[in-house]
């Protein structure tokens, strides 16, 4: 405990600095009211003050009152000494903010317990400063938790919302998009005749002949735009049904060596001119339980991804080579898998916003923005996890995470 | 061509579309915007092939595939529908449907495979029941 002693008679000051390093307190004094104000506002705080009453300058009682206006001084011990023993002074000494009275001259038997009273208090002041700063961080974790639970509960409503939607979305998307689909197959196949009823009148109407040839060359262009635009809707709309999870997911067990190996070939064609792909598995791994078909497809989005990442920083200039290093290992209770590329990576900003429907940065018509969403949904549904975050060298890097079964190695 | 076709959607936009499709490929397709409507057809034109949608208000196409299988099992029906579910194809099958198309028809061959298999179904049928009529009672 440090002391601050004060008192301008110097017997007494050495009295009972004496006595209070004897009793183990760390002392520090000072000769009158003004200095004992300086040294209480540098340095390290006190816990006790022993304060004479009557000192040229600032008194004790000066002192009190100066030192109960401030804040910080608010769990310093304020003991005075005085030589007035009246009751009226002793109103005045406990009103400026003494939280103790002794009078001199004192016994050092009393100034001893009076001081482990005050000390008493300090302490449980300090504990239950300590206990506030704890309380403090309980109630902003708790304030964070609450937070990510209602996050988690807005987000598990949109999907209910959004899984009860689809099937009807379906059905309403499907039916327009198969007239604008059907009718420009039929224009299709009328092409023929219209192309060969333009070519005669382009012979015999020489003043129309630019207008003709541009028809000629553009129609079936404008033909294959509309079926082009059909087949993205349609693409949106199985994204948006998987999404939603109609269908159920299967629970056998299986390697996921080869459903990474499966992914790889499916997207071979995307890959082999675009980037050196690195495989590294480690031996003996343990089996997962889920659906085969449906984990390849959240292997296959997020290769799919790092092509297109690859592709948009290192194809333009035609600088450096594409990196992409897939790697299974062990981890712990878990089975874990890292597609890693050395693409444009992920602004850093958007990272959360990547999990979200509908959220791309792809350029348009490249991407539904449902890739991660669904793979998420995916991996979540096999009481996995997947999480992104950049590499300090530059790009991104995606781990899933899928719960290790050891029991699968006996059942079969 | 011979076959007779209906088309059956409410969606008129689609009926429209097919009907277009179908006369340019030759047929003659007549249309009805449900399953009470054609049923009504039925009484006094022949059909031979129906493609129906699923869901229309008054009579579903389930409920048209049931009557047609029970009242016309001559009459060849092909399911195109939008809203896909197990449920449903299973119903289709149960009742006899000769296939179940997905809108949004991305490929109308697929549609015209359907119709034609169709087609030979009842040729075949038809020489049988020719046969038999030939050889007398």
């Amino acid at each position: 405990m440090r002391v601050l002693v004060a008192d301008d008679d110097r017997t007494s000051r050495r009295m009972v600095e004496r006595c209070l390093e004897r009793w183990g307190y760390d002392v520090v004094s000072a000769v009158d009211g003004d200095s004992a104000w300086r040294l209480l506002n540098q340095g390290e705080a006190f816990h006790l003050a022993v304060l004479d009453w009557i000192m040229p300058g600032l008194s004790g009682v000066d002192l009190c009152r100066k030192i109960r206006a401030e804040e910080r001084f608010r769990g310093l011990y304020l003991l005075l000494l005085t030589g007035r023993a009246d009751k009226r002074d002793l109103a005045v000494g406990l009103d400026s903010g003494a939280d103790d009275y002794l009078v001199k001259p004192f016994d050092p038997l009393e100034l001893s317990s009076r001081l482990r009273a005050g000390c008493r208090v300090v302490e449980s002041g300090l504990l239950l400063k300590e206990k506030n700063r704890e309380l403090g961080r309980y109630a902003k974790e708790m304030e964070a938790l609450a937070q990510e639970r209602a996050q988690m509960l807005v987000h598990a409503d949109r999907l209910a919302a959004l899984g009860a939607l689809t099937a009807g979305v379906a059905h309403e998307i499907n039916n327009p998009a198969a007239f604008i689909s059907g009718n420009a197959q039929t224009m299709e196949r009328c092409w023929t005749l219209i192309q060969q009823g333009l070519s005669q009148l382009r012979e015999v109407q020489s003043d129309s002949r630019e207008k003709i040839d541009f028809v000629l060359a553009e129609f079936p262009n404008m033909v294959r735009g509309l079926r082009q635009g059909v087949r993205r809707i349609s693409e949106i709309v199985d994204g948006l049904k998987t999404y939603a999870r109609v269908s159920k997911t299967a629970r056998e067990p299986l390697s996921l060596r080869e459903c990474l190996d499966q992914a790889l070939m499916l997207c071979n064609n995307r890959l082999k001119y675009l980037a050196r792909v690195v495989k590294r598995y480690d031996d003996d791994l343990p089996w997962v339980k889920g659906d085969a078909q449906k984990l390849e497809q959240v292997i296959v989005n997020l290769l799919v991804n790092a092509a297109d990442a690859i592709d948009e920083r290192v194809a333009p200039d035609g600088h450096g080579q594409g990196e992409l290093a897939v790697t299974l290992w062990r981890d712990g209770e878990w089975v874990a898998i890292a597609v890693e590329d050395n693409g444009v990576g992920i602004p850093e900003n958007r990272i959360n916003d990547i999990w979200r429907p509908f959220y791309t940065t792809k350029e348009i018509g490249k991407g539904t923005g449902l890739g991660l969403a669904i793979s998420q949904g995916i991996v979540q549904d096999h009481d996995g996890e997947i999480i992104a975050e950049n590499r300090p060298g530059g790009g991104a890097r995606f781990v899933v995470r899928l719960p290790a079964r050891e029991e699968v190695a006996h059942e079969r | 061509m011979s076959v007779k076709l209906m088309i059956v959607d409410d969606e008129q936009e689609i009926r429209d579309m097919l009907v277009r499709h179908f006369q340019f490929l030759g047929y003659d397709p007549i249309a009805a915007a449900n399953g009470r409507k054609a049923l009504e057809l039925l009484t006094h034109r022949r059909v031979d092939v129906a493609i129906t949608d699923l869901l229309m208000p008054e009579m579903d196409g389930i409920e048209l595939l049931a009557q047609l299988k029970r009242d016309w099992p001559m009459i060849q029906v092909i399911v195109i529908t939008g809203y896909v579910s197990q449920e449903n194809a299973l119903s289709c099958m149960r009742f006899g449907a000769e296939t179940f198309i997905f809108k949004p028809l991305e490929d109308l061959a697929e549609l015209e495979q359907a119709v034609r298999r169709a087609e030979r179904k009842l040729d075949n049928w038809r020489r049988i029941l020719r046969v038999l009529r030939s050889m007398g009672p």
